[in-house]
């Protein structure tokens, strides 16, 4: 029982490891297919970390929508695009690129460290534990409840952004006789 | 464990605004899409019955500070003050609008309908005292200000300045998102003023640090205070000149209600930690925008750079709320606020009604000798002018004057003398344009083709008001709107 203790602790590493693994890959890859599968496998994973955290619902629902529904539009549009395939092997790199990693690694470490310095005596109350959850009614009722009393001012303005966006993607779309070169 | 939200009459009240200005969107989508009710003038009726039925509803809205839903929304003098700005600023800008060469393509049912959307967010951002409900209102305004900047008049110019600030703008959403993320783990709260509460023993962790500065690059970005303002001269330049006018001021309004909320209540005892990175920014804002405006010829291109210096100087006012009395700053911010909404709003106008559709990009050269043949446009530009630049009898003047006082009176000599220096060069440059308008020979013809000269015109009636008042809150009615303004300061400074 004492080694299992540190199971999870070890699961989160490795999901975080392959996360960032699969983010790297998602901007590095010159085929945009390749970047839109480690997208999937990204988001998959992300997932992962949810259920770690006895998030269920989350779980789900990052896996349906984002890996699944998403993605899939993504690969969509870039077969669509019908890109010449001989520009797209292999890895995108460049000393300018490998730069701006350097400098982000820089400060992410001046932060990671100051971060790691203080002592963290949040007052979130993080992962409650399965027992917590099922006592208040589960994941999806909790969920639910919250969504429709006291976050229902911003799930209603959430609803109007998406028509917007959904209104602007199809004037950006559509073919505009008035565009004009000057 | 969970109960179900209070719907009562005074929700209904204070929520009026943003539910009739996303009724009249719907309507407006509708007939856009429809055969028989998408002419212009149809779509004009629905626009303007929208926005007044919204501007009656703000000014009826409860003034005692109450929220509902959580925080999500909040009634008040500041939120009804900001509301209020907003919609007469978008009320202004469509009546601009209408005379413009663009206004077949603005009244259109999808872009109307666009409008009205954003315009709601604008309203659900400066009336919120929940983080999610900030974000999903700055999302609002912020995605459709990026569609409308460059789909109403589609040109190559307009599509680059809208994918610029579609691009930084996202960037700056995903910055300031993990800023409120940040403050979530460490409070464990959503609310700002549950943030206020649950700070002070945790002030000195790295996480809320790390939030608070995040935050405050996201709000920076979104005020183009430099560093972060590369995408706002060009989206000042390539857009229509209405949307410029309504980008330049309501964007303004609403960060700073949101910032005011933010740094004289939820962050005030964290000012060691974005005080000194707020200085920075003011102190490059005054001096760089100054500067960077003294090289423009392109009239939009130097409005858009002194409005990042005035960026600055409000700046320069919301470094003062570290100090413990915020209501001086408050009320400094609030009327500095309220004079370059004004004053940006009557800029704009005169530049509206001297554009051309074969000339929609006027250079400072254009405008000389406009004394001669316009007289009043060239007096209106020159009242503008002195009071971007802080001269006496104007708004800008009194503006500045509160503005480097509320910083006095917490010793920040060095940003005053920062920001008196940066007035000094910006009078080079607005001085500039009012020589050029009396002295020089008039070079273009200023044909009467957009306000018909000396006639009745709505952008004329829009000029006359922003003169008046310019010149009204330079002179006689300062000490009223700041008596006005304290109900405000209060409200912040709940801690």
């Amino acid at each position: 029982m004492e080694a299992l203790y540190f199971v999870p602790e070890m699961l989160f590493y490795v999901i975080s490891g392959l996360i960032l693994l699969s983010s790297i890959m998602v901007v590095a890859a010159r085929n945009p297919v390749t970047s839109a599968i480690f997208l999937v496998v990204d988001l998959f994973f992300v997932a992962a970390l949810y259920a770690q955290l006895d998030a269920h619902f989350t779980a789900a629902i990052q896996v349906l929508v984002y890996a699944g529904a998403i993605v899939v539009l993504f690969v969509f549009v870039i077969m669509i695009l019908n890109l010449k395939p001989d520009a797209l092997r292999g890895i995108r790199f460049s000393l300018g690129e490998a730069l701006v990693l350097l400098i982000t690694l820089a400060g992410f470490v001046i932060v990671g460290s100051e971060l790691a310095r203080t002592a963290p005596d949040l007052t979130t109350p993080g992962n409650l534990g399965s027992a917590a959850i099922e006592m208040a009614g589960g994941n999806t009722y909790v969920v639910a409840m919250r969504m429709f009393t006291a976050f229902l001012w911003p799930f209603e303005m959430a609803s109007v952004l998406i028509l917007l966006a959904i209104v602007a993607c199809v004037m950006i779309a559509k073919k505009d006789k008035r565009v004009t070169k000057s | 464990m969970f109960s179900f939200p209070e719907i009562t009459s005074a929700f209904y009240y204070t929520a009026a605004p943003v539910l009739i200005l996303v009724a009249g969107s719907m309507i407006a989508l509708l007939q856009g899409v429809s055969t028989g009710y998408s002419s212009r003038r149809a779509i004009e009726t629905v626009a303007w019955i929208t926005t007044f039925a919204a501007i009656v509803a703000a000014a009826a809205m409860p003034t005692e500070h109450a929220d509902y839903l959580a925080g999500g929304l909040l009634s008040g003098t500041l939120a009804r003050v900001g509301q209020l700005a907003i919609l007469m600023i978008s009320a202004a800008v469509m009546m601009m609008m209408r005379e413009h060469h663009t206004a077949q393509s603005f009244f259109r049912g999808e872009v109307i309908s666009i409008f009205l959307m954003l315009i709601s967010g604008m309203l659900v951002l400066v009336s919120s005292d929940d983080l999610v409900t900030l974000f999903v209102g700055l999302e609002l305004a912020s995605i459709g200000l990026y569609v409308i900047l460059g789909y109403v008049q589609p040109n190559r110019r307009s599509q680059e300045g809208a994918i610029k600030y579609f691009i930084l703008g996202s960037v700056a959403a995903a910055i300031l998102l993990f800023g409120f993320a940040l403050l979530y783990a460490s409070c464990g709260t959503m609310r700002l003023s549950g943030i206020v509460a649950a700070l002070p023993p945790i002030a000195g962790h790295g996480w809320v640090h790390l939030g608070a500065l995040l935050t405050l690059v996201g709000l920076g970005f979104k005020l183009a205070l430099v560093p972060f303002h590369m995408w706002a001269p060009d989206a000042y330049e390539s857009a229509p000149t209405g949307i410029t006018a309504f980008m330049a001021t309501t964007v303004k309004v609403m960060i700073l209600t949101v910032a005011l909320r933010l740094f004289a209540g939820a962050f005030s005892s964290l000012s060691d930690v974005w005080y000194p990175a707020l200085i920075i920014l003011a102190v490059l804002s005054v001096i760089a925008g100054n500067i960077m405006a003294l090289v423009q010829s392109n009239l939009k291109r130097m409005l858009a750079y002194s409005s990042i210096a005035h960026s600055g100087y409000m700046a320069v006012a919301i470094c003062a709320l570290s100090a413990t009395d915020t209501s001086l700053p408050v009320r400094a911010i609030l009327f500095y606020l309220l004079t370059y909404v004004i004053v940006s709003l009557g800029a704009f106008a005169v530049v509206m009604s001297l554009e051309t559709p074969d000339n929609d990009q006027l250079t400072i050269d254009d405008l000389s000798g406009l004394a001669k043949k316009r007289p009043g446009l060239a007096f209106a530009m020159t009242v503008f002018m002195l009071s971007f630049g802080g001269m006496p009898p104007t708004a800008g003047f009194i503006g500045k004057f509160f503005v480097f006082n509320a910083a006095l009176n917490n010793h920040l000599y060095g940003l005053v003398f920062v920001g008196i220096i940066g007035s000094t060069i910006s009078l080079f440059y607005y001085l500039r344009l009012v020589v050029r308008m009396y002295m020089a020979q008039p070079v273009a013809p200023f044909g009467a083709v957009n306000t018909a000269n000396g006639r009745f015109s709505l952008t004329n009636l829009v000029l006359g008001f922003a003169v008046v008042s310019t010149l009204l809150l330079g002179t006689v009615l300062p000490a009223e709107i700041m008596d006005r303004l304290a109900g405000s300061a209060t409200e912040v400074a709940r801690k």
